[in-house]
């Protein structure tokens, strides 16, 4: 992992930012996301709202900035979990091998098949009026395959790494084995996939709250909001392309971070 | 006559080899078969969870007796346990009976409408992505650090940061003012054709490829941005090849090699990865019918969901894990002619 490539410098000064404007430039705004200006509804952007008004006068800025950390909380967690999930699942089957490997690679297989975005939905009206948290668990519930693949293939590989093999003639169990000495050794594996699973858990978010499926109002993230934006999209675009802006910019942050730290790792 | 038999036993030869990989290419196809059920049985359980078909009828004023509730419940098969539901719905999918709706209709009916329509709007995208994926890939390996391939990367990665559903209204919101030049819709925003036009033969396959240009390119970009990065590490890959640079040197133009040599090797782990991401495309698909009014499984799928209908979820999914299955093996073919290593 070599931190200090340009993209990967630019992806994190650039979340860095995000996630400084989530948490800080709430804050600073004279409106809250609530606030309403009813003189200037669907007002274009201008010096008093720069990214415009809503449909009932709310400060466009101020809802992308609460929109946003939404998105970034939710994204981060689902990450986090998505990844613990994995590096969980792929080192058991890795380093066991046997049936426990075939049984989970099954669950795997079927897994992928189903896409994470339409089992959520699927899900969702039982959902109605539970927290975000639960969405967090779902988002990492159904996106953790793919890296548990590749943590998999590397638990494979390390089945037969001269520390794996001492460790177990001392006796030790299968859980200090896997805890102790090879998801250590997973490490920069698993901090580049978090870095893109963030990516994408706050992609699957934003598909999800454009369905209606994922976050209920009155809370806002940024897909809610380019839900909302996506039918005056053609008549008001400041209302469809603000949140836009910001959720194209957080994606493509974490996927510039996740990419350089990739490339050489 | 020794070269004549030889001649015979190395047809045979291939002729077993050939039997062999019809042998491989069912033993995937039924793999992937039992994949794709387990999937729809995990659909239709996930729905049987979570939806709830009954909720209008407890929640009407004055209230519906309970004697009416319980009729609806058996009517709806909701008294027994899902794995049961499950095994009569599939039971009836097999024969190509799919159940009814929530609110009464017959699925069958609209099956092959649906299915056509994700079809039309899917084929000619996800060929032009392939295509054009590969295609900007191998450019781009070929010149691999050069400013048009920064550039191309750089613009993938963009793409891949943008979601589906915001695509398709980008694009509208682009065209948008050519239309309004133009005074007519040039390419038309919605739909596969326009309704209730009475046109035929050409001006009707014309009306309905301009409705098909937006949604395609909506469909086609994020694939080929996906497509072309996989496919640019694959034929760096293969240009820094012991193999290669053999053929080079044994006087083999650059071009030449490459094409000869170099092309077959990096498109194979294509293939699987086609067949991989096929259904995760077919999700984005979701949001690209909606957004341009295409009728579609996965309009269906949505729509089914919003009224929790269990029956309508479960064979949309299952006409959609077909067609990844289908693709897959196309996939598995593919493979097949291109690396002569899986024949054997």
């Amino acid at each position: 992992m070599n931190v200090h490539r340009p993209i990967a410098l630019t992806g994190a000064g650039l979340l860095a930012l995000l996630v400084l404007a989530a948490s800080v430039g709430p804050l600073l705004l004279p409106f809250t996301h609530t606030d309403q200006d009813l003189r200037n509804v669907l007002a274009a952007p201008s010096g008093a709202h720069p990214l415009g008004t809503a449909r009932l006068g709310e400060d466009m800025l101020a809802l992308c900035l609460r929109g946003l950390q939404k998105s970034l909380v939710i994204g981060l967690l689902a990450a986090v979990l998505t990844t613990a999930l994995s590096a969980l699942v792929g080192t058991v089957a890795g380093y066991l091998g046997g049936v426990a490997d075939r049984v989970l690679m099954m669950v795997v297989d079927v897994l992928l098949v189903l896409p994470p975005i339409l089992a959520v939905a699927v899900l969702s009206p039982a959902l109605r009026g539970s927290s975000w948290l639960v969405l967090v668990l779902l988002i990492a519930t159904f996106q953790w395959m793919v890296t548990s693949r590749v943590v998999r293939a590397r638990a494979r590989s390390l089945r037969v790494a001269g520390y794996v093999v001492a460790a177990e003639n001392t006796g030790a169990s299968t859980t200090r084995i896997v805890t102790r000495h090879l998801l250590p050794q997973m490490v920069p594996l698993l901090a580049i996939d978090c870095t893109l699973n963030v990516a994408s858990a706050v992609l699957a978010e934003a598909g999800l709250s454009y369905f209606g499926f994922g976050v209920q109002p009155p809370d806002v993230s940024l897909g809610t909001l380019v839900a909302t934006g996506t039918g005056s999209a053609l008549t008001f675009p400041w209302v469809f392309l603000a949140p836009v802006g910001f959720l194209t910019a957080t994606v493509l942050a974490a996927a510039m971070l996740g990419e350089g730290l990739r490339d050489d790792a | 006559m020794t070269t004549l038999g030889a001649g015979r036993r190395r047809g045979a030869a291939l002729s077993a080899s050939a039997v062999r990989a019809v042998g491989r290419l069912l033993a995937r196809l039924a793999a992937r078969l039992g994949v794709c059920l387990a999937a729809v049985l995990l659909t239709y359980t996930l729905a049987a969870l979570s939806f709830d078909p009954l909720a209008e009828l407890r929640t009407t004023q004055p209230p519906t007796p309970q004697s009416v509730i319980d009729a609806r419940a058996t009517a709806l098969g909701l008294d027994l346990p899902v794995l049961p539901r499950f095994g009569q719905w599939l039971a009836g999918a097999v024969t190509g009976d799919f159940g009814t709706t929530a609110d009464g209709h017959d699925i069958a009916g609209e099956v092959s409408a649906r299915a056509g329509t994700s079809i039309r709007l899917f084929l000619p995208g996800g060929v032009l992505a392939v295509l054009f994926g590969c295609g900007f890939g191998i450019w781009g390996a070929l010149r691999a650090g050069s400013a048009a391939d920064k550039l191309s990367m750089a613009t993938a990665l963009l793409l891949l940061a943008i979601p589906v559903f915001v695509l398709g209204t980008v694009l509208k919101l682009l065209w948008l003012p050519v239309n309004e030049a133009a005074g007519t819709d040039l390419l038309p925003f919605s739909g596969e054709r326009t309704p209730g036009s009475d046109l035929a033969g050409w001006a009707a396959l014309g009306d309905r490829l301009r409705h098909l240009v937006l949604p395609t390119i909506a469909i086609a970009l994020p694939q080929i941005a996906f497509y072309s990065r996989y496919q640019r590490a694959a034929m760096l890959e293969v240009r820094d090849s012991e193999f290669l640079r053999a053929a080079r040197g044994r006087g083999l133009r650059r071009g030449r090699a490459v094409r000869r040599h170099g092309l077959r090797m990096a498109l194979i782990p294509m293939a699987p990865l086609v067949a991989f991401s096929f259904g995760l495309h077919l999700a984005g698909g979701v949001f690209t019918e909606r957004i341009f009014g295409w009728h579609g499984l996965g309009d269906w799928l949505v729509t089914a969901i919003e009224r929790q209908d269990a029956n309508v979820v479960a064979t949309a999914t299952l006409l959609m894990a077909v067609l990844v299955v289908m693709v897959g093996w196309l996939a598995d073919l593919a493979l097949l002619l291109l690396d002569p290593r899986t024949r054997t």
